[in-house]
C-alpha cells in the first residue's frame, strides 16, 4: 500500500474536522474523495501535504510509519498538491512559478534560459499548449490557464502521490479531457492519485475507487464500478434521517422582493420573487456564486437589472441603500464581515445604530439587553469581547444586531457553518420566529438537508444562475444533488 | 523588453523634468556636466537606502529604522576611527547596522508583530544609542583619515564622485540579487502570495531575515558615506531619511502591498526625486512651495501606478 | 494610461512653470542663504534683514531651509554654488559638517558669511556675524550687581551650545569685578522651559539662600520663574537672562523677570549682507563681527514690545 491513514483525527478549536478517518491509496490508482462542503476533504489533503498535522492516528507510507512535519517533508515523499485556491506568485512568469523553490542555477545565478527551455519542454510533454508563452506573467493569464500552470508545476517533478483538489473547476471541456489523459498516463506509471471533485459524472468516468467523507467521518470506500450514482448521492447526503428540522409555518403574504434580470460578473441573469412569511432556499455547491448574489442584493457588488421592494423599484449602490430598503445580510464569513472581533458584545449589537451618529447610553443598554434576552446570547455581560464567545453565540450576535431594526427582508448566508448542534437548533428557531413575524427570508446553505427542510421554496443555483425553482417538498435530496453536480 | 516598457513612463518623466529645468534654471546652469555629476553624488545616499527599502517593501514589509541606522553606523565608525583605522571603522559601522537588521528580521519572521511597529521601535533604539556618543554632539573626522574622507568626497579621475560609484555598485549587486537569483524570485513569491510561497517550501523566515539584514547593511554603508561627506559623524542625522527612501521606492513603481517592483525602477525613482530637489533649488523656488510640489509629484506618481495596474 | 500620465505631467508642468516664472523674471546678482531651520522666528527675522539689504541693491536672495539635516544643507549649497552666486550666507546645522561645503565654496571663489553660529574652520569663511554673546552675559551680570551687590547666584547652562558658553563666560568675567556676588552652582537645564523648571526647583531646595539666577536664555528663564512661584519664593529671587523675546518683555513688564539682554536678528542679517557688499566692492572685511546687544529692563521694555 502506497499510503495508508489509520484513525486520523484533527480538531480546530472545538470543531472536529476529521474523526478517526481511515483512508488508503494504492500505487497506480485514481482514488476519488467525495463529500459535501466541510466534510473534511481539505483537512485530509492538507495533512498529507504537511500543512496540518494530525492530533491522533498514524500515517503509513509503504507500510512504514511516517510523520509529515512540513511541506518539505511531503516533498521528499513525492507528495504533490494542487490546491483549490490558486497558489501562484502573480508577478512571476509561468516558468518561474513552475520552478519556484527549486530554480535551475548556474554559478549562483538564475539560469533563466534553461528555466524557460525546460518549462517549454514540460508544457509540450504534458500536451498543454494552452499554457502558452512560458515567459508570460501569471497575473496576465486567465484563471483556467493559471490552473493549468498549477498542474504543470505539480507534474514538473516526479510525483509518487498526486493530490488534486477540484482541478477542473475552471477548465474547459477540452482542457478537462486533456487532464484526464495525463492522469491516466500517470496512473499507468504507478503514481497514486487522490482526486477531489463535485462532478459525479467526471468521477465515475475517471476514478478506480471512491471514498466518501461526511461530517469528518469516513462513510466508506468502494470501487467506482460497484457504486451507482444514486447510491453515491445517498452516501454523501445521508444525514437527513438522523436530524430534525422544524420547518417554519408557510404564511405567504404580499411579494416583498422582486429581482429581475440581475447581472454582473458573478451573477448571470437572475430573476425571482420572495414573499413575506416565507423562506426561499438557495441550494448550490461552493463556488456556484450564491454568496456573490447575496452581496449583490446587499449593494456590495454593483449590478445591472431591477430590484423591487414592495413593488417599488429601489436603487441599491451600497449597503446603506439596502438597509434603507429594509434588506439586511448576515454574511457568510462572520469573523471578517459580520463582527468587529476586537470589540465587545454591546459595541457590536449597537453598531447598526451608531451609523446615524451618537447613541445615548440608556438607549444602547436597552438594545443590548433586549437582544441578549430575545436571542438567549450566552455572555457574561455587554462588555464581554465577542472574540471570546462561542461560534453559535457570535452568529446570534450578527443576526440580533439586525433584528432590532425590524428588517423586511433577511438574507442569511451559511448561518450554521461552524456552529455546534445546539446553536444550530437555536438558529432554526430564529428563522422560524422571523417568518412568524412576517419577514421574508432568503436562506443560502450548502447543507442540503438543512436548506431543503427549512425553506418553502428552493432555488437550485449553479454558475451564477437559478437552474431550477421548485417547492421544497416536491423534490428529493438525490434529485437536487444530481442537478447541482451535473457538468 | 517588458521591463523597459514598464520603466518608460518614468524615463519620460526624467527627460521632461530635465528639459524643464534646463529651460527654467537661470543662465542654463542646470544641464551642465558638473551639475549632473553633483546630482549623482547628492542622490547616492538616498538611492542606497532605497535599494534596501525596495527589498523590504517587496516582501510586504517596511524598514523605518534605516535613517537612525545611518546615524548610528556613521557615529560608531567615526568613534572607532582613531583607534581602528578606516577598515576597522567600516567593519564596526556595518557590523552595528547588521545587528539591527538581524533584530528587525528575526522579529518580523518569528513573531507576528508588524514590521512597521518593529522597525519603529528599533529606530528609537538606534537613535538613542547614537545619541549616547559624545552627548549627541557631532564627532569630527580627523583630517589625517584620508581614505575615510575620500569615501564621500573624492572624485575618480577628478571627475566622477566616489559615492556615486559606490551607489552604482550597490545597485548592480542588489539588482543582480533581485532579478538574477533564486533568492530574488523567492522575494517576489513571498510578496505576491505568501501562502503560495510557504506551500512550495520556500524558507520564509530565513528569506525575511536576510532581507532586513541587507536593508540595514545598506543603511550602514550609507552611514559611512554620510559621515565622510560631512567630515563628521552626526548622532542626530538621518531623521526622515526613511521617508525619502520610501518616496523613491514608490515613485519607482514598487507596490506597497508587495510582490511588484524592480530595482531599476527604484534607481529611477531616486533620480527623479533628486532632480526635483535640485531643480527646484536652482530655479529659486521658495522652500515652502518645494514641499508642496514634491508631495504632489509623489501622490501623482503613485496614483498613476495604481491606475496602470488596474 | 498614457493620456492620464500626460494629463498629470501637464498639471505638474503648469505648476512648475508658475513657480519658475516668478524667480526667472527677477534680475541682478544672486545671493543665497541657508539656515538650519526656518521654523524659528529668530531665523526668519535674520533672513528678512539680509533680504532687505540685498533687494535694496536690486539683487535677489534665495533662501533654503535645511530642516536640521546637514546633508540637505550640503546639497542645497552645492546646488546654488553651481549658479555662481555672489555670496552665500550660511547658518550651519553642524559646525563640523560644513567643512566640505566651505572647501567647495572656496574652490569656486564664492565668499561665505557665517551667521549666528560659529564654525571651526575660520580661514575658509569670509567672516562670522553673530550677537555679542559675551557682552550679553556681561550686561546681565552688571544689571544684577546693580540691584543686589551681594547676590547668591546659580547658573542654568546649555553647555553644548557655543553661544551659551560665551554668555556664561561674559557673566563670570563680570562677576570677578563684583566681589560681593557669590556663585553657588552651575547646572545643565537644556535651554528649555520644561528642562529648567525641575532643575530650578531642586536648586531652591538645596540652597535656601539663593536670591538670584542666570538662566542662559528666555525659555529657561520662564521655567525658572514658574519654579520660583510654585516654591512660594516669588519676589525673593532675581532672574536675569539673554534673548529679549516678546514673551520675555511681557514678563519683565509684569515684574517677574528683571532683565534680558536682547539680540537683534534683523540687525545681524543686515550687517552680514552689508559685509558681503563691502567685500564685493573690494573693501577689507574683519573676520569676527559682533552685533551689539542691549539690556532690557522695566524702564525700556515697552519700546521694544511690538503690538499688544
Amino acid at each position: 500500500m502506497l499510503l495508508r491513514l489509520n484513525a486520523v483525527t484533527k480538531r480546530f478549536g472545538g470543531i472536529v474536522a476529521l474523526d478517526r478517518v481511515d483512508f488508503e491509496l494504492r500505487a497506480g490508482e485514481i482514488h476519488a474523495l467525495l463529500g459535501e462542503n466541510g466534510a473534511g476533504k481539505s483537512t485530509l489533503i492538507k495533512i498529507l501535504g504537511g500543512i496540518h498535522r494530525p492530533d491522533a492516528g498514524e500515517i503509513l507510507h509503504n507500510d512504514q510509519r511516517i510523520e509529515i512535519h512540513d511541506v518539505a517533508a511531503a516533498d521528499r515523499l513525492g507528495i504533490r498538491l494542487i490546491h483549490q485556491e490558486l497558489s501562484l506568485a502573480p508577478n512571476l512568469s509561468v516558468a518561474e512559478n513552475v520552478f519556484l523553490g527549486r530554480e535551475p542555477q548556474r554559478c549562483g545565478l538564475l539560469d533563466r534560459r534553461r528555466m524557460f527551455r525546460e518549462a517549454e519542454q514540460l508544457r509540450d510533454e504534458l500536451g498543454l499548449p494552452e499554457i502558452g508563452d512560458v515567459r508570460m506573467r501569471v497575473s496576465e493569464l486567465s484563471v483556467a490557464r493559471q490552473q493549468l500552470v498549477e498542474i504543470a508545476r505539480a507534474l514538473s517533478v516526479k510525483a509518487r502521490v498526486l493530490v488534486l483538489d477540484e482541478p477542473t473547476a475552471s477548465l474547459s471541456e477540452a482542457e478537462t479531457e486533456r487532464l484526464f489523459v495525463i492522469l491516466r498516463q500517470l496512473r499507468a506509471q504507478g503514481v497514486g492519485i487522490i482526486y477531489i471533485s463535485h462532478r459525479l459524472e467526471e468521477i465515475q468516468r475517471l476514478a478506480d475507487r471512491i471514498t466518501v467523507l461526511r461530517d469528518g467521518h469516513s462513510v466508506g470506500t468502494q470501487t467506482a464500478a460497484e457504486l451507482s450514482q444514486t447510491e453515491l448521492i445517498r452516501w454523501m447526503v445521508g444525514r437527513e434521517l438522523r436530524e430534525h428540522y422544524p420547518r417554519p409555518p408557510w404564511m405567504p403574504g404580499a411579494v416583498a422582493l422582486t429581482v429581475r434580470h440581475l447581472r454582473n460578473a458573478q451573477v448571470n441573469d437572475v430573476s425571482f420573487e420572495l414573499r413575506y412569511g416565507e423562506v426561499l432556499g438557495f441550494a448550490g455547491l461552493v463556488g456556484a456564486g450564491r454568496t456573490e448574489l447575496a452581496q449583490t442584493l446587499f449593494g456590495i457588488l454593483p449590478a445591472d437589472g431591477e430590484i423591487l421592494v414592495d413593488g417599488r423599484a429601489v436603487t441599491i449602490r451600497q449597503p446603506s441603500d439596502a438597509l434603507d430598503a429594509g434588506i439586511v445580510l448576515v454574511p457568510e464569513d462572520r469573523k471578517r464581515k459580520g463582527l468587529v472581533m476586537t470589540d465587545s458584545l454591546g459595541f457590536n449589537l449597537a453598531l447598526p445604530w451608531t451609523r446615524a451618529g451618537h447613541v445615548n447610553p440608556s438607549r444602547r443598554a436597552e438594545i443590548v439587553n433586549r437582544a441578549v434576552r430575545d436571542f438567549s446570547i450566552k455572555a457574561t455581560g455587554p462588555e464581554q469581547p465577542v472574540v471570546s464567545l462561542s461560534g453559535g453565540n457570535q452568529q446570534k450576535v450578527v443576526v440580533a444586531k439586525w433584528m432590532e431594526r425590524q428588517p423586511k427582508i433577511l438574507i442569511l448566508d451559511e448561518p450554521t457553518r461552524g456552529v455546534d448542534v445546539g446553536a444550530r437548533e437555536e438558529m432554526f428557531g430564529i428563522i422560524r420566529r422571523a417568518v412568524e413575524q412576517g419577514m421574508a427570508v432568503l436562506l443560502i446553505s450548502s447543507d442540503l438537508p438543512e436548506v431543503m427542510n427549512l425553506s418553502h421554496r428552493l432555488a437550485l443555483y449553479r454558475d451564477g444562475r437559478i437552474v431550477h425553482e421548485t417547492p421544497s417538498q416536491a423534490i428529493t435530496a438525490e434529485e437536487v444533488m444530481a442537478e447541482l453536480t451535473r457538468n | 523588453m517588458k521591463t523597459l516598457r514598464q520603466l518608460l513612463p518614468l524615463l519620460i518623466a526624467i527627460v521632461l523634468l530635465v528639459a524643464f529645468f534646463a529651460f527654467f534654471v537661470p543662465g542654463g546652469r542646470f544641464l551642465t556636466v558638473s551639475n549632473l555629476l553633483d546630482l549623482t553624488q547628492q542622490i547616492s545616499i538616498n538611492a542606497i537606502l532605497a535599494f534596501g527599502m525596495t527589498l523590504a517593501i517587496l516582501i510586504g514589509g517596511i524598514d523605518l529604522s534605516v535613517g537612525a541606522v545611518v546615524a548610528l553606523a556613521g557615529t560608531v565608525a567615526v568613534a572607532v576611527l582613531p583607534h581602528a583605522g578606516w577598515a576597522g571603522a567600516a567593519v564596526a559601522g556595518m557590523g552595528t547596522a547588521a545587528a539591527f537588521g538581524l533584530v528587525n528580521g528575526t522579529c518580523a519572521a518569528k513573531t507576528r508583530m508588524p514590521p512597521f511597529i518593529i522597525t519603529l521601535a528599533t529606530m528609537l533604539v538606534a537613535r538613542g544609542t547614537a545619541l549616547r556618543f559624545n552627548e549627541g554632539r557631532p564627532l569630527p573626522v580627523p583630517d589625517s583619515e584620508t581614505v575615510f574622507l575620500n569615501l564621500g568626497n573624492a572624485r575618480l579621475f577628478g571627475v566622477v564622485p566616489v559615492p556615486a560609484l559606490i551607489m552604482l555598485g550597490a545597485f548592480a549587486l542588489t539588482a543582480l540579487l533581485l532579478h538574477r537569483t533564486a533568492f530574488g524570485q523567492h522575494l517576489y513569491a513571498i510578496g505576491g502570495n505568501r501562502e503560495a510561497a510557504r506551500y512550495v517550501g520556500i524558507p520564509l523566515a530565513r528569506r525575511e531575515t536576510t532581507v532586513y539584514v541587507l536593508c540595514s547593511l545598506l543603511a550602514g554603508l550609507a552611514g559611512l558615506i554620510h559621515s565622510s561627506q560631512l567630515y563628521s559623524a552626526e548622532p542626530a542625522a538621518g531623521q526622515g531619511f526613511e521617508l525619502n527612501a520610501i518616496a523613491a521606492v514608490v515613485v519607482g513603481g514598487t507596490s506597497f502591498t508587495g510582490g511588484i517592483g524592480t530595482m531599476p525602477g527604484t534607481l529611477i525613482g531616486a533620480v527623479i526625486i533628486g532632480i526635483l530637489d535640485k531643480g527646484l533649488n536652482q530655479a529659486g523656488v521658495h522652500f515652502s512651495l518645494q514641499y508642496i510640489i514634491k508631495g504632489l509629484v509623489i501622490l501623482g506618481a503613485v496614483w498613476l501606478d495604481v491606475r496602470r495596474r488596474k | 494610461m498614457n493620456r492620464l500620465s500626460l494629463l498629470f505631467l501637464g498639471i505638474c508642468g503648469a505648476l512648475l512653470v508658475g513657480c519658475g516664472k516668478q524667480s526667472v523674471e527677477s534680475k541682478g546678482r544672486l545671493f543665497a542663504a541657508s539656515f538650519q531651520t526656518m521654523n524659528n522666528p529668530f531665523f526668519v527675522e535674520l533672513n528678512d534683514g539680509i533680504k532687505q539689504v540685498v533687494e535694496s541693491h536690486g539683487d535677489r536672495l534665495v533662501t533654503l531651509d535645511a530642516q536640521f539635516n546637514s546633508l540637505k544643507q550640503k546639497g542645497d549649497v552645492a546646488d546654488v554654488l553651481q549658479q555662481q552666486p555672489a555670496a552665500v550666507f550660511l547658518n550651519p546645522v553642524n559646525w563640523e559638517g560644513v567643512k566640505g561645503t566651505l572647501i567647495e565654496a572656496k574652490r569656486q571663489n564664492v565668499p561665505v558669511i557665517v551667521v549666528d553660529a560659529p564654525v571651526n574652520d575660520r580661514d575658509l569663511v569670509l567672516c562670522q556675524v553673530a550677537s555679542d554673546n559675551v557682552e550679553a552675559g556681561r550686561l546681565a551680570c552688571e544689571a544684577l550687581a546693580k540691584i543686589k551687590p551681594d547676590a547668591k547666584v546659580v547658573i542654568l547652562h546649555l553647555s553644548v551650545n557655543k553661544a551659551c558658553i560665551d554668555r556664561v563666560d561674559g557673566f563670570k568675567a563680570e562677576m570677578a569685578k563684583h566681589p560681593g556676588l557669590k556663585l553657588l552652582d552651575v547646572q545643565e537645564a537644556k535651554g528649555t522651559t520644561e528642562g529648567a523648571r525641575p532643575v530650578m526647583r531642586d536648586l531652591l531646595g538645596r540652597f535656601p539662600d539663593i536670591n538670584a539666577v542666570f538662566p542662559i536664555n528666555d525659555p529657561s528663564a520662564l521655567g525658572c520663574i514658574s519654579a520660583i512661584e510654585s516654591a512660594g519664593r516669588a519676589g525673593q529671587v532675581t532672574v536675569v537672562t539673554v534673548d529679549g523675546s516678546q514673551e520675555a518683555l511681557r514678563t519683565i513688564l509684569a515684574g517677574k523677570l528683571h532683565s534680558s539682554s536682547a539680540q537683534f536678528p534683523r540687525q545681524i542679517g543686515k550687517v552680514a549682507a552689508e559685509k558681503a557688499y563691502d567685500h564685493l566692492a573690494g573693501k577689507p572685511v574683519e573676520k569676527d563681527i559682533k552685533v551689539p546687544v542691549k539690556l532690557i529692563t522695566r524702564e525700556n521694555a515697552a519700546e521694544f514690545l511690538k503690538g499688544p
